[in-house]
């Protein structure tokens, strides 16, 4: 495939009304992002019928939505790292180690390296989707159930590096979360599990109540806790963008993070959760040698925020090659394409080259346009650690409410939310930490889903599990994983020659 | 590090994970969830369905937890890891008054409607965090405005009017 | 003289329910994006287009319980608000014939209309031999497990019912199948364009482009006509000598307690709308294949469907 279509593409996007569109998007993209529960699914649903009804050509369309698309994974980490609340599913791990960052007085060069972290996940995922789209579509074919499941092993084995002084706390978090992931429509059989009849939890239990309950609700409960202790201060902001040294270190963090998510986001059947999640757990697993991570080291920022923006790209590529979306949100952005009578697929780049190449270059663009745009804005963004804890806080309620019910439009919803906060908060009392359960939980379906699925195609053989060289390579990685703390702590306590 | 006076380092403010006596804290949890955990399995056995497309069926794998769930359950009864000490007196009060507030605030959301119930959580939340009468009122006013403003408007998301008000 | 009658009543009921609601609401008991806010977008867009009546639809959002969530939640909540429709599908029909869909029946509200339609489809791998449905019926029927099945949905599901009614025409039985049940027709086309599973079950409009494209081939489409478009040199299931039907109808219904004479301005309202060339234009820009049924006609088909799909579920095993 030549590149024609990329200078096509840069000659539409650098059009100056384009240019517009795609800053119009970006900041809009950063604020629903920003908004917990949110997410560009929101904000396109919002503008495609707008831009639609305006007459707006549909490349310009496109480069709305894309910068909508990846502002908000831009938006997402700031309620992670400033107030421990994730913007969406890919933001939870930005938590684990932003928030305490900010807690430190590190907040402003938190965010700046989030930023650096998102554009370089951003921008070498654009790259690779560039020059090897259609290489990568054949991989993400080559990913049947079996694979799938053999990914979910290699995911568990990196999740062991989660244990930490408490492992069996850890690991009862870990199967809560699975059995979390169990209520609901069983996608295989169609049995309803654990429903007790109220339809409610057909669909099971959903995953934006679970984050904001256990997140949001908890974190304001332990915050008063804090302030009757007198420990409720305000921090200081810090300075504002990470020094050399941090940024060489998290180099190393970043490029892994980018690489997995990557490839992960390519996969149709797992997304920015699933990115982030086993990048964090990859890099805490390969490079956590002090016991740093969880206690605001950078690594374990930069990783997943690479990973969930390396997501965001890798997930076009399922539908620029295929024609099938790669992630709920490129699934709306198809609808988008469908609207203007366009069919998604590799035909695109040769019959509406301006469209596909306008598309792709807008995610360079707005890649650019998010970092320049947020540098500046992490000084404003950050002084929302300035504002006094009795307005802030009961912001945080606010949008908790505001954000399961925009979803679900109920008010049994938000009931659930707080339930479900509660119990959070008895977790955090009793010692356990809460991501092992989410990861439990955006584990859990698909593991058990593709297992099963493996299995109904090859009729009980679990040889399907050990047949492709891909499953193979993935089992082998799997071990790897789990052995290669052993071997790295041997090769760090030999004596150097 | 100029201007981090003010920070204090999180682990400082945790208080300390400990056990208290025989662990009594953690061990009737512990109990709790080995209950729950077969509750989980039974209620898994129980699972109707006509059949499933593969051997496995819906039960299995959540058996396969409620086993695992339980076992967790017994050794983390026999060895307690240390919890933080629960909420006494004042705190106590003050935590059940926040998790009360926001159930109130649920209840009333599609009742009073939006700006009503927002109105009441904003404005106790803040009392709970040290504001002033005054400044509660105030912030508790503004922040389900502008709130409504932001989703009704900006978002286009409906927000309830309240049921009470609209008769339906 | 009946007729006459019949037609000076709905004039009658025409003429006091001419005023209209004075809100419109069209609610897609699920996320953004999906077929049901394809269905409500599409009533939206072509009335806007059509400028039939001054105020516009807004479109909501209502996820939960497959559908069943909303559908509790007109009943009872919204049972008489007269400018409210909810999207539905035959998929919430065959929920309702399996009582999965929450605690009350397809008599609990009031079916509207029926705005368009997609259609079944079989479809395998370009590269897969068979160039006829008869052709891969009597490679199956010769080794059923050679062939696992990938569809959209688990078992009772629509995709499963194509491959059970496809099955049993053959003289297989459904439970026998080996049946993948995929996330959505994107997971059912990169399943079978990487060999994972063999036949697919799936919608006309979702592998139309695919087949244009030469990446799969579908078999038949499980229409009564022939379809137009992509897929128009297709032929139907029945063409080859198997009576495979299955329409996904898409449409809307109202709460039980809408009064006859609201009811009689929504049906006039999407009667005129059917006919614009807006509505044709916007239909065919959602990918869906004209099928308009309105009003009590469409209430037939409804319980009709129901009837039918309990049938299917019960021969099949389900219930």
């Amino acid at each position: 495939m030549s590149l024609d279509y990329l200078w096509t593409g840069f000659a539409v996007a650098l059009q100056w009304h384009n240019l517009l569109f795609g800053l119009l998007g970006c900041l809009l993209g950063t604020v629903v992002g920003a908004l917990p529960a949110i997410g560009p699914i929101n904000g396109i649903a919002l503008l495609l019928p707008l831009a639609y009804t305006l007459g707006v050509p549909a490349e310009s369309t496109m480069i709305l939505l894309a910068g909508v698309y990846y502002g908000a994974e831009y938006g997402g980490r700031i309620s992670s790292i400033l107030l421990n609340v994730p913007g969406d599913a890919g933001a939870v791990m930005t938590a684990l180690d932003g928030y305490p960052m900010a807690r430190d007085g590190r907040g402003a060069e938190a965010l700046a390296l989030s930023g650096i972290a998102s554009f370089v996940g951003g921008m070498l995922s654009v790259l690779a989707l560039t020059f090897f789209a259609p290489l990568l579509g054949q991989l993400a074919i080559g990913f049947g159930p079996a694979e799938y499941f053999v990914l979910m092993i290699f995911a568990f084995a990196t999740l062991t590096s989660m244990v930490g002084d408490q492992p069996v706390k850890t690991m009862i978090g870990a199967a809560f979360g699975l059995a979390l992931s169990t209520v609901g429509l069983d996608p295989t059989s169609g049995a309803y599990r654990f429903t007790f009849g109220e339809p409610e939890l057909y669909d099971g239990i959903e995953f934006i109540i679970l984050v904001i309950g256990l997140f949001s609700i908890s974190e304001v409960l332990v915050l008063l806790e804090r302030q009757h202790r007198g420990g409720l201060e305000t921090v200081s902001i810090g300075r504002g963008f990470p020094s050399l040294a941090t940024l060489r270190l998290c180099l190393g963090a970043m490029l892994r993070g980018t690489g997995i998510g990557f490839l992960i986001g390519v996969l149709p059947g797992t997304g920015a959760s699933v990115a982030s999640a086993v990048s964090y757990t990859t890099e805490k697993r390969i490079s956590d040698r002090a016991g740093t991570f969880g206690r605001g080291d950078p690594r374990g920022l930069a990783a997943p925020e690479a990973a969930n923006n390396a997501a965001a790209g890798g997930a076009f590529v399922p539908m620029l090659t295929l024609g099938v979306p790669g992630s709920g949100t490129t699934a709306v952005m198809l609808g988008a394409l469908l609207l203007y009578n366009i069919q998604p697929g590799p035909q695109l780049f040769t019959e509406r080259p301006e469209l596909a190449g306008g598309l792709v270059a807008s995610m360079y663009i707005g890649n650019i346009l998010l970092l320049v745009l947020n540098l500046p804005l992490v000084q404003i963004f950050v002084r929302m650690l300035l504002i006094p804890n009795w307005i802030l806080l009961p912001g945080i309620l606010a949008l908790a409410f505001l954000g399961v019910y925009s979803t679900y439009a109920s008010s049994l919803s938000i009931v659930l939310m707080i339930s479900v906060g509660i119990f959070g908060y008895l977790l955090r009392k009793l010692g356990f930490d809460l991501a092992p359960v989410i990861l439990g939980f955006v584990l859990g379906k698909v593991t058990e889903t593709n297992l099963r699925n493996a299995l109904a195609i090859s009729g009980g053989e679990l040889g399907i599990l050990f047949a492709s060289p891909i499953a193979l390579v993935l089992w082998a990685l799997a071990v790897l994983v789990l052995f290669a703390p052993l071997l790295l702590r041997r090769r760090s306590s030999e004596p150097r020659a | 590090m100029s201007g981090a006076g003010r920070g204090v380092r999180a682990e400082e403010e945790e208080p300390v994970r400990a056990r208290d006596g025989f662990g009594w804290g953690e061990r009737l949890p512990a109990l709790v969830l080995f209950l729950v955990a077969l509750a989980y399995g039974f209620a898994a056995a129980r699972i109707e369905y006509a059949f499933s497309s593969d051997p496995l069926g819906p039960r299995v794998f959540p058996l396969g937890l409620a086993i695992l769930l339980a076992l967790l359950a017994l050794a983390w009864f026999l060895r307690p890891g240390g919890a933080e000490p629960w909420p006494r007196g004042g705190l106590l009060v003050q935590t059940a008054g926040l998790v009360a507030l926001a159930y109130l605030a649920a209840w009333l959301f599609d009742r009073a409607g939006f700006l009503i119930a927002m109105g009441v959580l904003c404005t106790g939340a803040a009392l709970m965090f040290r504001a002033t009468l005054r400044q509660a009122l105030a912030s508790g006013i503004a922040q389900a405005v502008l709130w409504w403003l932001v989703f009704a408007y900006g978002l286009r998301i409906p927000l309830p009017a309240g049921r009470w008000f609209t008769g339906s | 003289m009946r007729s006459l009658l019949a037609a000076a009543l709905v004039v009658l009921f025409a003429a006091s329910a001419r005023a209209a609601p004075e809100k419109l609401e069209c609610l897609a008991p699920a996320k953004p994006g999906g077929g049901f806010d394809i269905t409500c977008q599409l009533l939206r867009l072509s009335l806007q287009n059509a400028k039939l009546v001054p105020q516009p639809v807004a479109v909501t959002y209502m996820e939960g319980g497959v559908g069943a969530v909303a559908y509790n939640h007109v009943v009872g909540t919204r049972p008489a608000d007269p400018g409210l429709v909810v999207a539905a599908s035959a998929g919430s029909a065959l929920l309702l014939a399996q009582k999965k869909f929450g605690v009350h029946d397809e008599n609990a509200v009031r079916w509207l209309a029926a705005i368009g339609a997609d259609h079944g489809v079989i479809v395998v791998n370009a590269q897969e031999p068979f160039k006829s449905l008869k052709e891969l019926g009597e490679a199956l029927k010769a080794n059923p497990a050679a062939f696992p099945f990938g569809g959209a949905g688990a078992v009772g599901s629509q995709d499963w019912m194509k491959a059970a009614i496809f099955a049993k025409s053959l003289g297989i039985d459904p439970k026998g199948l080996r049946y993948a049940a995929l996330e959505g027709g994107g997971a059912v086309l990169t399943a079978l364009l990487g060999g994972h599973v063999r036949i697919g079950t799936g919608d006309a409009s979702e592998v139309g482009a695919h087949h244009k494209a030469g990446r799969v081939r579908v078999l038949a489409v499980l229409s009564e006509q022939r379809l137009p478009g992509d897929l128009a040199d297709v032929p139907t299931a029945r063409e080859q000598g198997l009576d495979l039907v299955w329409t996904t109808w898409r449409g809307f219904y109202m709460g039980p307690k809408v009064s006859d004479a609201d009811y009689t301005w929504w049906v006039e309202l999407l009667r005129k709308l059917a006919a614009t060339p807006e509505f044709a234009a916007e239909r065919q820009a959602k990918g869906l294949f004209p099928f308009t049924k309105i009003g009590a006609e469409f209430d037939r088909q409804v319980k009709a469907d129901v009837a039918r799909f309990r049938e299917l579920a019960r021969e099949a095993g389900l219930l």
